[in-house]
């Protein structure tokens, strides 16, 4: 039995007359192992904000988070064929992107706050004092974020900002539920013990 | 008095998802409370610097074409592809790859294997082709063969230049590997150049 036929039943001849826009992931890893490019471009088009999303948040850089996003999507396009379906496609991404975020960092230290991001403050704000204020803090939480162990840190972005739930957490670090809870908790205690020195 | 919080409690905790008879606890144990305050307080705070900057739309659009460009170049050279069978039978495949690594070590002896990527120490090939001729067992190394293996010394150093080229099966296809799409493709059009026209 082939892995199409036992992530999906897709066969070529199938793939070619979905919609594959409206597909869910399953069956676009279906289509895609039975041959379809096509539904690769999908599975690119549908999670690659994400995917640039966690990557950003890793190295704060728009350049770095661009190569790594496509570093992940050459990956899984390499390796889906891995994939178990036991878990979401998005999950399986976030295990890749996690995966080559940490290798990034292991090799090299991460990029300093760029200057662009106080553009993010907003000008039009009633209150400009306030929201200069707010920016001074998330570059303050941001600064602190990325002094924080890799694995640490990976579990806080994917906890507060990909809102992923602890179960998922483990599955993308490859860790049990208690230990992604306990990564959780020392990243939380390492960001107060910096955002007060 | 039931034992303070554990770590993965004090998640729990501040998730609202605590057992009911730990959040008994929290009701008379103000240093496990004042911890879960804190921690909600840091949480509250890490939310503020979450924004990611918007990429302009036409970056979604090369971004698109440039992870396909990308898994095209990979798929023309599959990832476990062993070159042995990319350059057919085993015993062309030794005779080629004797008389490469016959130039590599003799190349590697002259630079006195001291050769790093990109260093100026980089033998070229005309110095090589005048200091080693047929009296040194080479012969047969014309320019585009010795240019050849200049060439893999200068990108990979001479001891991974001797894993790629000299056969031993498992060395070769780990270097191999570890060679970059383009490297392969030109790696394996010169060295099946080079075999159909000395080998026949």
């Amino acid at each position: 039995m082939t892995a199409a036929r036992r992530a999906g039943e897709a066969t070529p001849r199938q793939a070619d007359h979905l919609d594959l826009a409206a597909a869910e992931d399953r069956v676009l890893v279906a289509a895609f192992l039975a041959g379809s490019r096509e539904a690769f471009d999908v599975i690119v088009t549908r999670h690659q904000r994400t995917v640039y999303q966690v990557c950003f948040r890793f190295v704060r850089n728009h350049e770095e988070a661009s190569d790594l996003a496509q570093d992940v999507f050459v990956r899984a396009f390499k390796g889906l064929k891995n994939f178990k379906g036991d878990s979401a496609l998005s999950t399986w991404l976030y295990r890749v992107g996690v995966n080559c975020c940490l290798n990034r960092l292991a090799v090299k230290r991460p990029a300093t706050e760029p200057i662009d991001s106080m553009q993010l403050v907003d000008q039009r704000s009633a209150d400009p004092l306030r929201a200069v204020m707010r920016g001074e803090k998330a570059t303050e939480v941001r600064q602190a974020i990325g002094q924080l162990p890799p694995k640490q840190r990976a579990t806080l972005l994917l906890r507060v900002y990909q809102e992923l739930s602890h179960e998922e957490i483990a599955g993308v670090m490859g860790c049990s539920v208690g230990a992604a809870k306990a990564n959780l908790f020392h990243a939380l205690g390492n960001l107060r013990r910096l955002l007060q020195s | 008095m039931t034992t303070h919080l554990s770590n993965q409690e004090f998640v729990d905790a501040v998730d609202l998802v605590l057992a009911s008879d730990r959040v008994a606890h929290l009701t008379v144990c103000a240093a496990c409370r004042a911890e879960v305050e804190a921690l909600r307080a840091v949480l509250a705070d890490v939310s503020q610097g979450g924004d990611v900057p918007e990429p302009s739309p036409l970056f979604w659009d090369h971004f698109q074409s440039r992870v396909r460009a990308e898994v095209q170049s990979e798929a023309a050279v599959p990832a476990r592809l062993s070159w042995w069978a990319t350059l057919g039978s085993a015993r062309t495949f030794l005779a080629a790859g004797a008389t490469v690594a016959a130039a590599v070590i003799a190349v590697s002896l002259y630079t006195g294997g001291s050769v790093e990527p990109g260093s100026s120490a980089a033998v070229s090939v005309g110095e090589t082709s005048e200091l080693l001729g047929p009296e040194d067992g080479f012969a047969g190394l014309d320019g585009v063969e010795w240019g050849f293996v200049t060439d893999v010394m200068e990108t990979l150093g001479p001891d991974e230049a001797r894993d790629v080229l000299v056969p031993t099966r498992h060395a070769m296809d780990a270097a191999f590997e570890s060679l970059t799409t383009a490297e392969r493709d030109a790696f394996v059009r010169l060295l099946t150049a080079e075999m159909a026209e000395g080998l026949e």
